[in-house]
């Protein structure tokens, strides 16, 4: 066993990818317990023959449309009417605009790539720190993998084998709560930094604008009122998402021409690829860690601690953000889930709850260096070095670090909704 | 996740036009299928595609499959390679080409397994349980393809690491 974890670890720590870590570490586990191999690509073949795990690559290709499509730029123009005029108008602008996006793509690192492109410029136009801009869209774009729809959930969901439309709905108010407390920040800061008020918008160019946003705006009202209104299932949420996110950017934002349709959706289908090979070898992976007895034995070493459920979660908060500063989301959500969602049975534990407090922790992975995500983008954007991100982002992930807290700790602010809708499980 | 430019990612050449020719028809053939699905139960509910889901996932499959030599290609497999970037350049080539050397292997082994899953439902017969009754086998195929295509790649990764001539794949 110690083996077989040594290798795990090592072959991660070498930089292998994700997949070829799970995929070796299971080999040699099922060789070493003296199991044939055949079952394990069978297992493979089995676990991508889902249609719940058809979402990834749709959620994947609808964010990719979006992020080539001008619809954010529609988005940013109608959101800019309507709050530009506040102080710190642009930073509000940005929050808005990611909160909207967030509920149209499930990737936040599409959210701060297609935000970040057209509002960073603006907001260096218009005067504020580089930091400071690169700080609020880092920030802003993690609400993509919080408010629905989510890739995060859809694959928490599929290894918790939990209803992924409760979970979708557990992140609705933690995430409105967080582009709140974005949006105070910003204003605050603005203000005590006498940033200059932008321009107010004129009613009939706000109209204009926001009629022009209108296809966009209505994406989330369509497919996620399609989705909690019975109609559709959530993977036909996934595709009208992609669907629709595709006929805006061609038809109505012309960001992408009919030309460009098949590349760019291959371009989505290959996003997806990096994900979904690692998601079939972590299923088979989390297969060999129950088969082996690890997750019964983490359940009886954390149950032999008498660990609260409050206890064990400040565990696993500083856990996933250790493992957050040095994996990206996926990877962190595919090897930890395997061995600790067995423990929230004994420890009385709503899975829901869990995904949420799980999912904030990734949306800190993305904004915590040296390997966060959107750091990454934002300094690609502003062609600026790391730490110039890093200085702008710290507030942030203060705030959301409180917040994960609160959340963690009252767990109705996740639960109440999904609670509300379908019943107390 | 990556969301580099397709220019970036894609493959070059007439092969790597070719693939994201078939990749992209196969996706947006499963969005198709599922949108039509979507309106035919809402419009025409005695019209609804039973086997609408069951050819979504053989479509989207197929077209992941297809995408992990490209995948591969452009290096764009999730690691954590914080630790080996910390590494001098020397060090890191080696790491690179046991990284690639056991991509070899490993996409190789699962290649070789996967034939035989393959063939195993081509002899038994094995159909579909929907309507359709759609052999398995060329549902399964697609990670052998998949998977081969992904061994030639890390080959060819290997040999112009080992600076045997072949360009860097």
């Amino acid at each position: 066993m110690s083996m077989i974890l040594s290798l795990f670890g090592g072959l991660l720590i070498l930089g292998v990818p994700i997949w070829l870590v799970m995929g070796t570490t299971a080999f040699v586990a099922f060789l070493g317990e003296g199991q044939a191999l055949l079952p394990m690509a069978q297992k493979m073949v089995d676990e991508l023959n889902s249609t719940t795990l058809l979402a990834v690559p749709y959620f994947v290709a609808a964010a990719v449309f979006m992020e080539r499509g001008n619809v954010a730029k529609a988005l940013i123009d109608a959101a800019e009417g309507w709050v530009g005029g506040i102080p710190g108008g642009l930073g509000l602008v940005c929050v808005a605009s990611c909160t909207i996006f967030a509920a149209m793509c499930g990737s936040s690192v599409a959210t701060a790539m297609a935000m970040g492109t057209v509002l960073v410029p603006a907001m260096l136009r218009a005067g504020y720190e580089r930091h400071f801009a690169a700080g609020i869209v880092a920030a802003s774009g993690t609400l993509g993998i919080l408010i629905p729809p989510s890739l995060a959930f859809v694959v928490y969901g599929v290894l918790a084998d939990e209803a992924i439309t409760r979970l979708f709905l557990g992140g609705v108010i933690p995430g409105l709560l967080q582009a709140g407390a974005i949006a105070a920040w910003v204003v605050y800061y603005a203000k005590r930094h006498g940033y200059a008020r932008e321009q107010k918008v004129e009613p009939a160019e706000r109209r204009r604008r926001t009629l022009f946003a209108l296809p966009a705006l209505s994406v989330p009202v369509i497919v996620l009122g399609g989705l909690y209104g019975g109609v559709v299932t959530l993977t036909e949420c996934a595709a009208l998402s992609a669907v629709v996110a595709l006929g805006l950017s061609v038809f109505v934002y012309k960001g992408i021409r009919p030309a460009e349709i098949l590349p760019v959706m291959a371009e989505a289908v290959r996003n997806a690829a990096a994900i979904m090979i690692i998601i079939a070898l972590a299923l088979i992976f989390g297969h060999w860690v129950t088969e082996a007895g690890i997750a019964t034995r983490v359940v009886q070493w954390a149950t032999g601690l008498g660990l609260t459920w409050w206890q064990f979660l400040i565990g696993i908060n500083l856990l996933l953000l250790f493992l957050g500063m040095f994996l990206e989301v996926f990877s962190v959500l595919l090897l930890t889930m395997p061995v600790l969602l067995p423990l929230l049975q004994p420890l009385k534990i709503d899975p829901v709850h869990f995904g949420v407090v799980v999912v904030m922790n990734m949306e800190l992975a993305l904004l915590t260096p040296p390997v966060g995500l959107n750091l990454f983008v934002l300094a690609g954007i502003l062609r600026c070095p790391l730490s110039e991100v890093v200085r702008g982002v710290w507030p942030f992930i203060i705030i959301m670090g409180l917040l994960l807290v609160l959340v963690t700790y009252v767990p109705a602010i996740a639960t109440f909704l999904p609670n509300l809708v379908y019943g107390a499980p | 996740m990556d969301f580099s430019p397709p220019a970036e990612a894609a493959p070059r050449g007439l092969i790597g036009r070719l693939d994201a020719l078939v990749v992209g028809a196969l996706g947006i053939a499963a969005l198709g299928l599922a949108s039509l699905n979507v309106l035919l139960r809402t419009f025409a509910p005695r019209h609804a595609i039973e086997w609408g889901d069951e050819v979504q996932v053989y479509l989207v499959v197929w077209a992941v499959c297809l995408s992990f030599a490209a995948v591969t290609a452009a290096d764009r497999h999730v690691r954590a390679d914080l630790f080996v970037g910390m590494m001098p350049g020397p060090v890191q080539r080696v790491f690179g080409l046991l990284g690639d050397g056991l991509g070899l292997v490993m996409a190789g082994t699962l290649c070789w397994l996967a034939v035989l899953v393959t063939y195993e439902a081509w002899d038994f017969g094995d159909v579909s349980t929907t309507t359709l009754r759609f052999p398995l086998w060329i549902y399964t195929a697609s990670l052998p393809v998949g998977m081969g295509l992904m061994t030639f790649t890390y080959l060819l990764r290997v040999l112009a690491r080992l600076g045997l001539g072949v360009r860097r794949a």
